[in-house]
This record gives structure tokens, C-alpha cells and sequence, in this order.
């Protein structure tokens, strides 16, 4: 990484920390061999020899993580992980220096069209999120920055902690947001607060409340109306030829996505678990050639793992096969890794991860087909798919998911601010134990603040689990 | 007893004699979750609307099988009081996506109480023309539902024979919304609460009548201006005047609010002079003065807020929440900053949907009295 | 056989020794600051009871939130499966476990083998756990151990509200100061409390016979409330409830 790309504006902090924390990441798995800090002398050590622009990058980042990325199962999907981080980083702040419009949307609102339109899209939740990935000290400063405004700290983590973010000036002031109506209020008012706060146009697109044409015909609407909104605020249109590159983009990634979640029926599952919380955010990528590298980098790792029948447990274990019926645990990659090594038990799906098959290709023939397509895929995106409407969206879609891949316990880990799952719960581990027979296991989280179920906590929980069996 | 005392007092669910007596005569009730429900379609269709609530509930045991502790009370009380039978008059249920807490109350409801008919109204975030024609679409898809489901026409005559009755509600209730606007003020604003949380409970013709007659007892009352500050209240669903007591118990006295329950289902009128009764009640319902749920509208809320506040001479507003709120937790605080950056002091006060804590509550209050008291 | 079986709770230690399936010595010792004290007493205790040395028993199990305390070398077995096991020693046909703790409430379906199959725990909220109870005896200035005593004589019960016992203790105090009479507390205390375990079995499932543990377990008046709420009966074992878990750690078959 060229450190001329990083810029020297406040604001670009949080981005430019990404961006090294990527190429660092990158440093130490070109390193043949290593398959551990430990490896190459411990932190203090590896901190020694690293260029000395990378070595407060080094103190941010979370070291339990970069022990799992050294080892061999996990290097393929680390390198996708951090090539990925710091390549889209650069492009977002190179976009920035040219001063094109920066957008800040809800994560679950496909880009496409806003690249097409040549602004600069940010999936806001994102920006906190990753710190939360990667650092020791999460994005928890962010989240505290925010209800030390004299916000209730029920809200989603989600966006409190980018909001904090652009409270203390750490991102950039986006020209606009662009938020759509599911999954929630939370969610939802503080996209309130930032527009008021910070004096930005909000764009909300509505989602609809049925999946079916009627539904469907309204997102269709409402995708033209925001692009209409857009233009009116930021004087950008949009691009055909545009569109078509970034929508070919969107298809290709979106298509190896759907044939790793084939993968994961396979027994033994062949994807490691660790980047599951990657998986989720890197979909904010769409439409830029870093979600198509990341989800076939992805892809292709599994399906070299699984022509040879290999899998991501350790020899002699019994393979148990999980499914997270809320979602996963931005703070601790790690543990998903150590319940591979440590019980044997591998991460199928969870609400995040799991795109329905249909959300499948976009026609590019016409931007009306291409609106149209984009449409339909809105309607599918992790999560906004399953708060859109009807409660029974989820519960079914983790009937299917229980069933196709062959999953033996369902793992609530609910999200403390999610009103929602917390009101589906039981008909959810109803439905799914009534159709399978699979037991629930349930417990509280944070999905971004560590301090709510830390890691050692989790540990025990799923310890105590499995010791009962 | 006067037609005052009457509506002071009348019960809610089991114990209400209106319900009884309509029940007995064969109607059909159906409970709504929300005031973006168009009660004047299911008037118009025969049926009685009824404004699901939950007083008196005070142990969720029963709902928290479903919900969890970080749930809103309000939607876990009403669920319990749903699961323990105390709904079974109903016969028809129409939940909306108000928010989405009280939206997930449709699926367990279906589920788990026995309600024969459910019906979903879903209306968007913002504010849009599309939004409206989405809305307006909802909602005709429910009249054409409720008469298929229940066997009855809905013409437009009884549309706009509805919106009359509702309509009329209206205006009395912004008649005495005008009583409390002086120094002087003849009613409590946890009687008023009491008058309007009435309406919601019972059939609306015989709800006006009364309310009628007891304007009239209400002018005829001496005023009181024995009071340390006159208080606006905002916030969420607030249907117990409880929480009022509290306020006006340590010297404060409700002249006027920003409630669900009180003026923002009576402080507009829906259109008469059109062609589509549909098309006014779609209108009226989609962009009266919005609920936090409602994106894009806080400057617009804000404005209300104040209006509502110089209108009524309010030296202080309580915006009250209920914990697990996100709409009203984010709003209030927002609307508190607001408006103490204009020079009007405000307070938060957090609650549950069934009062607890009283002491707590009442410390509170009084600081803000202290704070605010007319010299 | 012998086997020794030792449960570390973060309010208590408890060690039970058993001979050929039989109990021959018990303790329950409180912890009153360190841990590992608490465990060394109990478990000296048990075995004087017994007569018997350490050295001479083999067979070991240990269990709970504060089993690294104990220092002598033992098979560490899940709580969960201790629960379960402990139970189904003497109650073959219980098929659900109400745990009701220091700091924490477990419900637990199990099978007639005392094999877990699925349960729930509520570790978040000390809405109706020992530590809400311990909360509640401050206030009131009595012993957790009254309770049972002062709440027969209630004549009504003052509501508590159940949702948090941060406000929970608090309307306590504002009863006291309102001059409520203790044993009308104690009730409405109690009520609540059974209630909030009603709920807790019912997000599991009741599947009767039900069996409660645990230390609140010893308190009738709560136990009332849960079984009128529930509408099933609640059985507590034969010997002390608080025992279970240090019971199925010391019986051999329990899963590790």
C-alpha cells in the first residue's frame, strides 16, 4: 500500500486505520510458515520489525485475531479479508479526495446505483462495525460518544457507533443519507439524529411489507424515487454505462456468495467460520470489483477444501454443525475459530449470512431491467429480507436453513437492541424444533460492544453446552 | 351520574357496558393497535373499533413467555391481557406497523390468542406521494377485506357518514383542548385523559353525545388557577392518566400534549368536501402531525411541539418514554434539546407502560416544578 | 463406592458425599469472601461428617461458576448435566429442572436417564434470584431464612414490580418508608418471584414432573407462587435442594 494514499484529514481517521490495518494484515500472512504471533518471536517482536507507519496499527489491532488468521486453514480467507478491507478503503478515500459526494446508507441498501451515479457509498453501519472487528478497543468509544448525548443505550450498536464516530469528527460528514424503512426504529431514529444533528438530507427508501409482486413493484418505485431525490441534491445523475459495470460487479459477487452458501450443506463444512462477521459487512462492497474478489477468494478456498473432503475441524473430532439464528459476534472472531478447534463445531448460517438463491442475477440490458433486478435484490439483503414484513420470513428462512445444512443446534445469540428478533424468539426455536426436532440454545449479546457478553463469558456458555450433551 | 362522570369513569375491556351491550346485540368489535388505523372504515363497515389497550395490566408473566425483557411493556401488556382471555370479545384484530415492537404482536397473537379474524395495515416510514398511494391502497384492501370476512357492504355514503361522527369527535374534543387555554383552567388534564381515552372504547355517536353534555358541565364548573406550572406532556403511548396524576400531583397542571391518545388523533379534521371518502380519511390519517416512527419529520414534530406549547401558554414540557422505546427514546431527547435551545424548558421522564416506581417519578416531577414555577 | 462431589456457587459452596448412591455427608458452606476458603471449609466438613479422609475417596466431581477453586484434583462436569443427573437420582420421572439460584435461574427438560435435552437460563436479571432476595432482606432488615416464616402470616401482599430489581428494591424501600408491614412485602416479593420463574419454565416448555432446586427452592411462599402460576405442581426433592448440582457431581455417570 502506497502510504501517500493515506490522508491527513481528521476525519479520515477511522478510514485510513482500515486501510493500514488491511495492508498490515496482509504483512504478516506473506510470511511462509508462520502459523502464529509465537512463530515469529510474539507481539513485542513482530511490533520491532514492522515499518514504523504500521506499528500504531499494530497496537490498535485485536492479537488473539491475528493468531487465527496465521494459521493454514484460515490464511485464504484472512488474505481475502484484508486485501479486501484495505483495498475498498482505498478506493472510498480516493473517491473522497476527488470530491465526489459521499453517501452514508443503512448496510442492507445495495450500492449500485449510487456508484453508478458517481458518488462515493459508504455503508454507515460499516464504519463502526470494523472497528469493532479488528481493534482491542471496538468501536465501544464511538457507542459511549453517543449516549453521552443523552441516548438510551438500548439502541442498536449498529449505528451508535458510527454516530459517535461522526460526533468526534473520526469519519467524514457524509452529503447525504440514504436510509430504508426495515429492520427498525432504532436503527431508523438515528438517522434521524445525524440528519438533524449534522444538518444532512435524509433519502429514505421504503421497504416493502410483502414479498410479492405488489411488494416488489413498490421497491421498484422507491429505488427510481431515491435516484431522483439524489440527483436533485447532489446535481449527479446516473450512468447507464455505469450502472451495467457496477451491477456486473454485484452479479458476479453475489453469485459466488450463493454457491459458498451451497457449500455449506456439505458435510464436513468446508468454510472456516472466523469471517462470518466479514461476510456480512464486505456485502456493503457490492458493486465494486473488491465484493466479487472477496466472495470468489472465499468461495474458492471452501471448494478446495471440500474436492478434497477436507474440513476446518480439527482430525478426530465429531463435527457439529451450528446454525446462528440471530447472527454473530463482531468483537470476537476468534471464538469461532476456537469452537472449531476446541468442540468441533463449524458455522453454517445465520440471519446475516444467508441470501435466499432467488436474490440471484440482475438483467443489464436497460437500466429498467437493471432497476428492476436491483429491486428484487434490495428486497432479499440480509436482514432487511427478514424485518421487512412478517415475522415468518425469518422463522422459515431458518427452517430451510436448518435443514439444508444439516444443522444440529440453533444458536440464539440474541442481539440485546433487537426488538424484533427478541419478539420472534420463541416462535422461532417453536418452529424450527417442531420441523427438525433441533434444540435451541439461547443467550444475550452485543453484537458490537464487548463489554455486554465478553468472550471469556461466551466461552463458558458454550463450554457448559456442550458438556451437557 | 352526568354524562362527565360517565365518560370520567368508564372501564375498559370486560367491565365496559357499551362493549357489552354492542356485544349483546350481536355487533362485532375489532381492536386496533394505533392511530394511524382508520377507525372510520371499520365504523363505517358496522363493526366497533376498539383502541387496544392494557390498563390495569401490571404482571406480564404470560407474554414475557414470548416477548423479553428488553421488549416495550405496552405491546407485553397487551399481549398478556390477550393470553388471559380479557380480548376474547373480539372479533376482529388489525394491527399496523406503528412501530416495530407493536407490529410483532401480530404474529404471536395469531399464534397463540384467539382472535378469529387478523388483519395487517402497513403504512411507510416517510413522507411521500408514493407513500400515500401505498397507504391509501392498504387500506381499501382492508375494507374490501372486513366486508368479504364479516359479510358486510361498505359504501362510500357510510364512509362519509363515519367521517361525520369522527369528525365531530374532533371538534368537541378541540373545544375542550380551548377550555384549558386560560389561567383558569375548569378540568384536570388527567380528567381531560380520562374523556378521551373514552372515546377509543366506545361506540363514537353515543361517545360524541355524551362528551357534548359534559362540555357543557365542564363550562359550567369554576376554574383554578391553584396551580405551579402549566404543563405540556409528549411522548409515547400514554392511555392511563397515571402518570398525569403524578404531574398534577406535585403542582403541575396538563393543559395540553403532544400524545397519541389526545391531540394528535383529534387536532385535525379529515376533509369533507371531496368525491373519495377513501382518498380523505387515506389523506388525513398519512400526514397529520406524525409520530417519531414517521422519518424526516422531527423539524416538522418539533414545530408542533412548540405551537401546541405557545397555543396553550405552557411554562414546561415532559416528554415522557417508555423504557425500550427506540422511536420515543431517540425523539425525546431530540425534542428536549430543541426545546430548550428556544428558552422553553423540557424534561425526559422514563416509565413503564404500567407505572412503577412512583417515588422515583414523583422526585423527578418535582424538581422540574421547582424548576419551572410561575413566580 | 464412595464418591465426593463438590458444587462452587458464587453465594455458597456445597459438598456432598455419597456411599453406593446414598448421601452419608452434606455441607453448605457461605461464601464470605474468598472462594477457595469457602470450598476448603465445606469440603472438610463433609468429609469429618463422614469420617472419612480425601485421599480415600476416588472418585471426584466438580462443578459451578467457581469449581477452579477447588484444589485437589477432580473430574470437572457441567452444571447443567449435575442439575440433571442430581434430580433423576431420586426423581425418575421429573422431566423439568427449576433451578433457582444465587444469581441465576435454569430450567432444564430432561430425559428419564437425567440426560439434559434442551434448556434455558436467565443469568442477565436478578429479577428472582438469591441475590434479588438478599437485596430484599437488607431492606427489609430481616434474614433471607425468615422469609418463609414472615410471609405465613401476610394477610395481603403489596405488588413489586417484576421487571427490574434495580426498581424492585426500590419500591421495596418506598413500602417500608409507607409503613407497610414486612410479612405484606415478603408476600408480594415471593408472588413476584414465582412469577418471573413461571415465566422463565414456560419459555422452556413445562413438561411435568417438576422438580425445583437451588437455594430459593427452600422458600415455600415462592414455591407456592410458582405453582399456582403454573397450575402443575412443583415438587422439591427429599433432601436439600441446594444440593443437587454438588449431588450430581458426585455421582459417577454424570457427563463431563
Amino acid at each position: 500500500m502506497d502510504t501517500s494514499q493515506l490522508s491527513d484529514r481528521k476525519d479520515r481517521t477511522i478510514i485510513n486505520n482500515y486501510m493500514k490495518s488491511g495492508y498490515m494484515g496482509l504483512l504478516l500472512l506473506e510470511m511462509e510458515g508462520i502459523t502464529s504471533l509465537a512463530d515469529l518471536g510474539g507481539p513485542e517482536a513482530i511490533r520491532g520489525f514492522l515499518p514504523e507507519e504500521f506499528q500504531d496499527t499494530f497496537d490498535l489491532v485485536q492479537l488473539p485475531l491475528l493468531d487465527v488468521i496465521l494459521k493454514e486453514k484460515n490464511r485464504a480467507s484472512a488474505k481475502a479479508v484484508f486485501r479486501t478491507a484495505m483495498d475498498y478503503f482505498e478506493l472510498v478515500n480516493r473517491e473522497l479526495e476527488a470530491g465526489k459526494p459521499h453517501v452514508q446508507h443503512y448496510f442492507a441498501i445495495a450500492p449500485e446505483f449510487m456508484w453508478a451515479m458517481d458518488l462515493v457509498p459508504v455503508a454507515h453501519e460499516a464504519l463502526g462495525a470494523i472497528s469493532s472487528i479488528f481493534y482491542r478497543e471496538g468501536c465501544e468509544a464511538g457507542i459511549d460518544r453517543t449516549l453521552a448525548e443523552g441516548y438510551p443505550d438500548h439502541l442498536c450498536a449498529a449505528q451508535t457507533g458510527s454516530v459517535g464516530y461522526l460526533l468526534d469528527g473520526l469519519i467524514p460528514k457524509p452529503d447525504v443519507l440514504v436510509n430504508n424503512s426495515a429492520p427498525c426504529d432504532a436503527s431508523n431514529m438515528m438517522y434521524e439524529y445525524a440528519s438533524n444533528k449534522f444538518d444532512i438530507p435524509l433519502v429514505m427508501i421504503e421497504s416493502p411489507y410483502y414479498q410479492n409482486e405488489r411488494g416488489w413493484k413498490y421497491a421498484i418505485t422507491e429505488i427510481k424515487r431515491a435516484i431522483e431525490e439524489l440527483e436533485r441534491i447532489t446535481g449527479h445523475t446516473l450512468d447507464e454505462d455505469k450502472l451495467r459495470e457496477h451491477v456486473e460487479h454485484s452479479n458476479e459477487a453475489i453469485s459466488y456468495f450463493l454457491k459458498l452458501q451451497e457449500l455449506k450443506r456439505l458435510t464436513p463444512m468446508p468454510d472456516t467460520g472466523w469471517h462470518r462477521p466479514a461476510d456480512t459487512l464486505f456485502l456493503i462492497q457490492l458493486g465494486t470489483p473488491m465484493s466479487a474478489a472477496y466472495y470468489k477468494a472465499l468461495y474458492e478456498d471452501a471448494k478446495a477444501r471440500a474436492d478434497r473432503q477436507g474440513s476446518v475441524i480439527p482430525e478426530g473430532k465429531k463435527e457439529k454443525r451450528l446454525a446462528w439464528g440471530y447472527a454473530w459476534m463482531a468483537y470476537d472472531l476468534p471464538f469461532f475459530d476456537w469452537l472449531e478447534e476446541e468442540h468441533g463445531a463449524v458455522y453454517t448460517g445465520d440471519v446475516l449470512t444467508y441470501i435466499p438463491p432467488h436474490a440471484g442475477v440482475v438483467d443489464t440490458t436497460s437500466v429498467e431491467t437493471m432497476i428492476e433486478g436491483l429491486a428484487w435484490r434490495f428486497m432479499q439483503m440480509p436482514m432487511g429480507r427478514q424485518t421487512m414484513g412478517f415475522s415468518d420470513v425469518w422463522v422459515n428462512d431458518f427452517v430451510t436453513i436448518v435443514k439444508q445444512f444439516k444443522v444440529d443446534t440453533l444458536v440464539l445469540a440474541g442481539h440485546m437492541a433487537c426488538k424484533h428478533f427478541w419478539a420472534l424468539n420463541k416462535l422461532l426455536s417453536d418452529k424450527v424444533k417442531e420441523e427438525t426436532g433441533v434444540p435451541t440454545l439461547r443467550f444475550e449479546v452485543d453484537m458490537f460492544d464487548k463489554r455486554f457478553t465478553p468472550g471469556p463469558e461466551m466461552r463458558r456458555i458454550m463450554n457448559e453446552y456442550f458438556a451437557s450433551q | 351520574m352526568s354524562a362527565f362522570a360517565e365518560l370520567l369513569a368508564l372501564p375498559s375491556r370486560g367491565e365496559n357496558p357499551y362493549l357489552q351491550e354492542w356485544k349483546k346485540e350481536a355487533g362485532r368489535v375489532v381492536g386496533v393497535t394505533c392511530t394511524y388505523a382508520p377507525e372510520e372504515i371499520i365504523a363505517a363497515s358496522g363493526l366497533l373499533p376498539y383502541r387496544m389497550e392494557a390498563r390495569g395490566v401490571t404482571d406480564t408473566g404470560l407474554a414475557d413467555v414470548y416477548f423479553h425483557r428488553f421488549n416495550c411493556t405496552f405491546p407485553r401488556s397487551v399481549l398478556q391481557a390477550g393470553l388471559a382471555g380479557e380480548y376474547d370479545f373480539l372479533d376482529g384484530f388489525c394491527v399496523l406497523n406503528g412501530c416495530e415492537q407493536i407490529r410483532r404482536l401480530y404474529e404471536v397473537w395469531e399464534k397463540h390468542v384467539n382472535t378469529d379474524y387478523q388483519y395487517m395495515i402497513t403504512i411507510p416510514h416517510s413522507i411521500s406521494d408514493a407513500g400515500l398511494a401505498w397507504y391509501k391502497e392498504e387500506i381499501f384492501n382492508f375494507k374490501e377485506d372486513l366486508g368479504k370476512n364479516f359479510g358486510i357492504r361498505c359504501t362510500n355514503e357510510d364512509l362519509w357518514k363515519a367521517i361525520k361522527v369522527y369528525n365531530e369527535s374532533r371538534r368537541l374534543v378541540q373545544e375542550l383542548y380551548a377550555l384549558r387555554k386560560d389561567d383558569s383552567v375548569p378540568i384536570t388534564g388527567s380528567d381531560a385523559a380520562r374523556l378521551l381515552f373514552s372515546a377509543f372504547i366506545m361506540p363514537r355517536e353515543k361517545y360524541n353525545a355524551l362528551l357534548k353534555e359534559a362540555l357543557e358541565e365542564i363550562r359550567s364548573k369554576d376554574g383554578t388557577d391553584d396551580y405551579k406550572a402549566r404543563i405540556l406532556v409528549g411522548g409515547a403511548a400514554l392511555d392511563d392518566p397515571q402518570l398525569l396524576e403524578i404531574i398534577e400531583g406535585q403542582g403541575g397542571m396538563v393543559v395540553t400534549d403532544t400524545l397519541c391518545f389526545g391531540s394528535r388523533s383529534f387536532g385535525s379534521l379529515i376533509e369533507e368536501d371531496g368525491d373519495d371518502p377513501l382518498h380523505a380519511i387515506a389523506k388525513h390519517y398519512y400526514n397529520r402531525n406524525p409520530c417519531p416512527r414517521m422519518l424526516g419529520q422531527f423539524k416538522n414534530r418539533l414545530g408542533y411541539t412548540e405551537e401546541m406549547a405557545q397555543g396553550a401558554r405552557v411554562d414546561g414540557v415532559i416528554l415522557e418514554k417508555i423504557v425500550f422505546c427506540d422511536s420515543h427514546g431517540v425523539d425525546t431527547t431530540m425534542l428536549a434539546d430543541g426545546l430548550e435551545e428556544k428558552g422553553m424548558p423540557a424534561m425526559v421522564l422514563e416509565r413503564e407502560y404500567a407505572l412503577s416506581d412512583l417515588g422515583r417519578l414523583k422526585t423527578r416531577v418535582e424538581a422540574f416544578m421547582e424548576r419551572i414555577a410561575r413566580g | 463406592m464412595i464418591s465426593l462431589g463438590c458444587d462452587v456457587g458464587t453465594i455458597t459452596a456445597k459438598t456432598v458425599i455419597l456411599k453406593d448412591g446414598e448421601i452419608v455427608a452434606f455441607d453448605i458452606t457461605p461464601n464470605e469472601g474468598k472462594l477457595s476458603q469457602a470450598v476448603e471449609r465445606s469440603v472438610q466438613n463433609a468429609l469429618s461428617q463422614a469420617g472419612i479422609a480425601l485421599e480415600d475417596i476416588e472418585n471426584r466431581g466438580g462443578t459451578g461458576a467457581g469449581e477452579r477453586y477447588i484444589s485437589f484434583p477432580h473430574v470437572t462436569k457441567s452444571t447443567i448435566s449435575c442439575l440433571s443427573k442430581g434430580v433423576n437420582r431420586t426423581v425418575t420421572s421429573a422431566r423439568t429442572v427449576v433451578d433457582i439460584g444465587g444469581l441465576s435461574t435454569t430450567c432444564i427438560h430432561i430425559n428419564d436417564q437425567g440426560k439434559a435435552m434442551e434448556y434455558r437460563t436467565n443469568d442477565r436479571c436478578a429479577s428472582g434470584t438469591g441475590f434479588f432476595l438478599e437485596l430484599a432482606a437488607q431492606a427489609l432488615e430481616l434474614k433471607v431464612e425468615d422469609f418463609s416464616r414472615v410471609a405465613a402470616s401476610a394477610q395481603e401482599k403489596v405488588r413489586i414490580s417484576a421487571q427490574c430489581a434495580v426498581f424492585g428494591e426500590s419500591e421495596i424501600v418506598s413500602h417500608v418508608n409507607d409503613g407497610v408491614d414486612a410479612a405484606s412485602i415478603v408476600a408480594g416479593i415471593s408472588h413476584s418471584i414465582g412469577s418471573g420463574l413461571a415465566t422463565t419454565a414456560r419459555r422452556l416448555g413445562v413438561e411435568p414432573e417438576i422438580v425445583a432446586t437451588g437455594g430459593v427452592a427452600k422458600l415455600a411462599p415462592v414455591l407456592k407462587a410458582l405453582e399456582e402460576d403454573l397450575g402443575v405442581e412443583v415438587q422439591t426433592p427429599e433432601w436439600d435442594p441446594q444440593l443437587a448440582a454438588a449431588i450430581g457431581a458426585a455421582l459417577p455417570d454424570t457427563e463431563q
